[in-house]
């Protein structure tokens, strides 16, 4: 799942950001969402004092990791593998 | 004599019976025409004389097949087809490691509103960035 929190011109995200982000990265099978009133940040670990932040989640919606930078998605998914024992 | 003859005459041109069960549902029988046969309505809840059971617009078979609940008209399919996964009791705890995720409503790329806790039953990586 992808959260914008800005669109293209710095100011809060909205679903035209989001439709627009989507066709940029080629219409994906998950969702890409809006969240130009910081309600990620009041229900994750998540600052939006850094770019990018991502956490990991497990299926019953458990925080499981979190973490910054563009190539930490790697960290996440090991987390993920982790948890499910693979 | 009458009232015989006439649940005899509604046995002979196969009138179905007024409430479903387990045992005298018909697999083979669709009588609303939504797609689902008789039993699966039985098994659902819905209305198996009723296309649409909570009126929401779209057919039982649809909602189904979009994994929206047939019965609650206030749930429709996601125009992005996003399955409405059925979190039961869950309740956050928190915003920390370890803590359960709260339920939140994003604007998706469609364009609808999309509470988070659908995503339930799968693993998920959340990853918060900017467009620019």
């Amino acid at each position: 799942m992808f959260a914008l929190y800005e669109g293209g011109s710095g100011n809060p995200a909205t679903a035209n950001d989001c439709a627009g982000y989507a066709d940029t990265i080629g219409n994906p099978s998950f969702p890409v969402f809006a969240d130009g009133s910081f309600q990620i940040v009041g229900t994750t670990p998540m600052t939006q004092l850094s770019h990018p932040e991502l956490c990991a989640l497990s299926p019953e919606m458990e925080i499981l990791s979190c973490h910054v930078g563009h190539n930490s998605y790697m960290d996440a998914l090991d987390t993920i593998r982790s948890d499910a024992g693979l | 004599m009458f009232p015989l003859m006439f649940v005899s005459l509604l046995s002979t041109i196969g009138c179905a019976p007024s409430t479903l069960s387990a045992d005298n549902c018909s697999d083979t029988e669709d009588q609303d025409g939504d797609g689902l046969n008789d039993c699966e309505e039985f098994e659902l809840g819905t209305d198996y004389q009723e296309s649409d059971s909570d009126g929401d617009g779209l057919t039982d078979a649809e909602e189904v097949e979009c994994v929206s609940n047939p019965l609650d008209e206030d749930e429709q399919c996601y125009e992005c087809g996003w399955a409405h996964n059925d979190p039961g009791d869950l309740v956050s705890e928190g915003l920390d490691i370890g803590d359960t995720m709260g339920s939140i409503e994003l604007v998706d790329q469609c364009g609808e509103m999309v509470d988070t806790w659908d995503f339930y039953g799968e693993y998920h990586v959340l990853y918060m960035t900017a467009a620019w």
